[in-house]
């Protein structure tokens, strides 16, 4: 309680400062807003666009840890992203704020390989510490839209989750991201005709084939899932030769383009029924 | 994020129910020019056939691998081209077919992905029998008034 009264105090000191009227913070509305246009202002004066999206890494290097959020708190400047102030402990207000990406979200390194296993224990920790029940009696005290905060950080939460968990997804953040290539769009034509006709073929087989059964649909799932599995190491080698040397930028685009089929197949052979 | 609940129009609906010109021609049947487009992004794929005879676009035939829109693209673009000269049918655009179909802002890429298919279908009948449109042209219309016209204007 004492700490918490101390960091309203400090809220209200560098709201002073910055000549944001100190009364105004007493309305909750007002009081979120001014805490944001603080980290803002905070940020910026650290050297931090905080308006404008600034790549979180833009080389092949990995995540810079340099100057990130000020806690509008406590005032404490942290080097690398937290949900929670590492001087006060209090949830952030929000992680937009601090530009922060997938990767670092999640506590993962950045690249294609990743250990799913670890991810999903990072993102069930995270979301237990940001669940809305832990939040609710708080907003009753009073504290600054922290429940706000936590719906927010929670919904990054799960996008950065959803994202990193699935490889075609993951594959596509982390071409953007960090090679600046952008698949997947909707005005990319594919340019592989032979892909083309086998999405046909395939089809065709399961619309208008009525000697296909339910047999070769079993088979024709495991056949997908184990090219899907071949592609996913493509993409992986593609993705570490990358860190080496340069990216195969067309044939990673083939090998992404290939898998969002692939992956098209599988949803139409789960819908599959007899004729 | 209505549009995206909005439910198909009667066109769509129509074209999605009743699709015209639904198949492909015959292996090695001539006259014909096929293309093959996709979509990426939402996986859609268009396969196209054309048959042109006589300078026309006798036949038309299609199969399509995607939603609604984009079947009911396909097949009120291969409805309109047909009868039409290749030359007419390259004219086609997307928003012909996004108007009929009262397609909504999230669907007009799949009226894009037919104007697409016509245009490849055409030139790959052009690319395999090339100077026979051109001839065609030339006995339909004739340099000569085409540069009548251009001189009268």
């Amino acid at each position: 309680m004492r700490q918490r009264k101390a960091a309203r105090q400090r809220v209200a000191s560098i709201a002073a400062s910055q000549g944001v009227v100190a009364m105004n913070l007493l309305d909750m509305g007002r009081r979120s807003a001014a805490i944001e246009q603080m980290a803002t202002t905070q940020a910026m004066r650290m050297g931090v666009d905080s308006m404008n999206r600034r790549p979180f890494f833009s080389s092949a290097e990995a995540a810079p840890s340099s100057d990130f959020l000020v806690c509008p708190y406590c005032e404490f400047r942290h080097t690398s992203f937290s949900f929670f102030c590492q001087g006060c402990g209090a949830l952030q207000p929000s992680p937009e704020e601090a530009q922060v990406g997938h990767y670092e979200l999640l506590d993962c390194d950045v690249g294609f390989d990743v250990d799913t296993a670890r991810l999903s224990k990072t993102y069930k920790t995270l979301q237990q510490s940001l669940h809305p029940d832990k939040y609710a009696h708080k907003t009753k005290e009073n504290v600054p839209d922290v429940q706000a905060s936590a719906d927010r950080a929670s919904a990054r939460v799960t996008e950065a989750y959803r994202t990193l968990l699935d490889p075609l997804k993951r594959a596509q953040y982390l071409l953007r991201k960090k090679f600046n290539i952008s698949v997947l769009e909707e005005e990319q034509r594919v340019n592989d005709p032979e892909l083309l006709e086998e999405v046909m073929e395939i089809q065709e087989r399961l619309e208008e084939d009525p000697n296909t059964t339910q047999e070769d649909i079993e088979a024709l799932k495991k056949d997908f899932d184990a090219r899907v599995c071949k592609l996913v190491n493509t993409l992986s080698d593609h993705f570490r030769r990358a860190d080496r040397q340069s990216l195969d930028e067309s044939s990673i685009r083939e090998a992404v383009e290939r898998l969002q089929f692939y992956y098209r197949i599988k949803e139409e052979l789960q819908q599959w029924k007899p004729k | 994020m209505a549009g995206a609940v909005r439910r198909y129009s009667e066109n769509v609906h129509e074209h999605f129910q009743h699709p015209r010109n639904v198949g492909s021609f015959k292996k090695g049947e001539e006259h014909v020019g096929t293309a093959i487009v996709g979509k990426a992004a939402c996986g859609d794929v268009i396969k196209l056939q054309v048959k042109i005879e006589e300078g026309v676009i006798k036949d038309a035939k299609f199969k399509t691998f995607g939603c609604g829109s984009a079947i009911a693209s396909s097949s009120y673009a291969t409805e309109l081209i047909k009868g039409k000269t290749p030359e007419e049918a390259m004219q086609l655009k997307n928003t012909d077919i996004a108007d009929y179909l009262k397609l909504p802002p999230v669907k007009i890429h799949c009226s894009l992905l037919a104007e697409d298919a016509v245009r490849h279908a055409i030139e790959d009948y052009q690319k395999k029998y090339p100077g026979v449109t051109e001839a065609t042209i030339a006995a339909d219309e004739g340099p000569t008034s085409h540069q009548q016209q251009m001189g009268a204007a």
